[in-house]
């Protein structure tokens, strides 16, 4: 996996996208959460490491996408399930772009052992990157601040006519 | 469908998803080798459950995983004490390593604590964003 900061930036823009705006920070957590759910334990308990095979797959997110979707309320339900199953994917995407020396991610579990991946770089490879990306979702943020002032300065002038 | 019935169904299909992983995963790991040594003797493993160079010797060096300092024999160009490696080896009975092919996996430290920021940033947005409703067992925008 590259760190967790190229994969909240490689998610970043799109949670602006006006369908996940309302939503824009379950999206930011989906994308975390296959690495969320397994590499705690594999690097504070690598003997249990065993039990987390199965948790960083696709089919394994997808049913805690279901799942987590399910405790949020009704009225927000089906955009939240949206939202996390999106993140998710576009995790698993950027992960088939890595290479690994054992075996890599098998995305077909549990239906095969098999692994394959892109293989572009090494997951510690995107680390070199981490200022740039920080740094263009800052200026990002203070441009969309700017324009949201505005925008606001607009329209309170407008009513003010 | 009743959402308790959803609640419950997808939990018992994730467990069953780890159970499966864990009784049914066909590599062959460094513990089973120490485990059974003469019935491995001779396979080729991967290692990469945090594993780092313990020392360097001069046929070789040594990893320490879980707990356990293992010989390896093979080149040790670039290798420094501390870096963490993934390693393809034959392992040879009863607790020795012929290197195949190794990775190191140099800046993993600063990945790990590089990768706990965005965590905090999300996970407060979203305390302050939701909150749980123990009484309805739901999340709701606050």
């Amino acid at each position: 996996m590259p760190e967790l900061v190229t994969h909240a930036f490689s998610a970043y823009f799109l949670g602006y996208h006006r369908w996940f705006r309302p939503v824009r920070w379950i999206f930011y957590f989906a994308v975390l959460l296959p690495d969320l759910l397994s590499r705690p334990l594999y690097i504070l308990r690598p003997q249990w490491v065993g039990y987390t095979v199965a948790v960083h797959t696709p089919i394994f997110a997808f049913g805690v996408c279901l799942l987590l979707a399910e405790l949020f309320a009704a009225s927000i339900r089906n955009r939240v399930r949206w939202a996390l199953l999106s993140g998710c994917a576009l995790h698993f995407l950027l992960d088939l772009f890595q290479r690994h020396l054992e075996s890599g991610y098998i995305w077909l579990f549990p239906f095969s052992w098999e692994s394959f991946e892109i293989g572009l770089f090494w997951p510690e490879a995107p680390l070199r990157l981490v200022p740039i990306w920080i740094g263009l979702m800052i200026l990002f943020e203070l441009i969309w601040w700017q324009r949201q002032k505005r925008l606001e300065s607009g329209q309170v002038g407008m009513g003010g006519q | 469908m009743n959402r308790w019935i959803r609640i419950l169904l997808y939990a018992a299909a994730l467990s069953a998803l780890i159970w499966y992983g864990h009784a049914y995963n066909p590599a062959i790991t460094l513990p089973m080798c120490l485990a059974q040594p003469q019935r491995y003797d001779g396979s080729v493993i991967e290692i990469g459950t945090e594993v780092t160079v313990r020392e360097i010797l001069p046929d070789g060096f040594t990893i320490h995983q879980m707990g356990r300092v293992i010989p390896v024999q093979g080149p040790t160009v670039g290798l420094r004490e501390g870096d963490f490696v993934v390693l393809s080896a034959v392992f040879h009975a009863p607790d020795r390593l012929q290197l195949k092919d190794i990775y190191v996996a140099r800046g993993r430290r600063r990945k790990i604590v590089v990768s706990i920021f965005p965590v905090i940033v999300v996970l407060y947005v979203l305390i302050r964003t939701y909150r749980f409703d123990v009484r309805r067992f739901i999340i709701v925008e606050r």
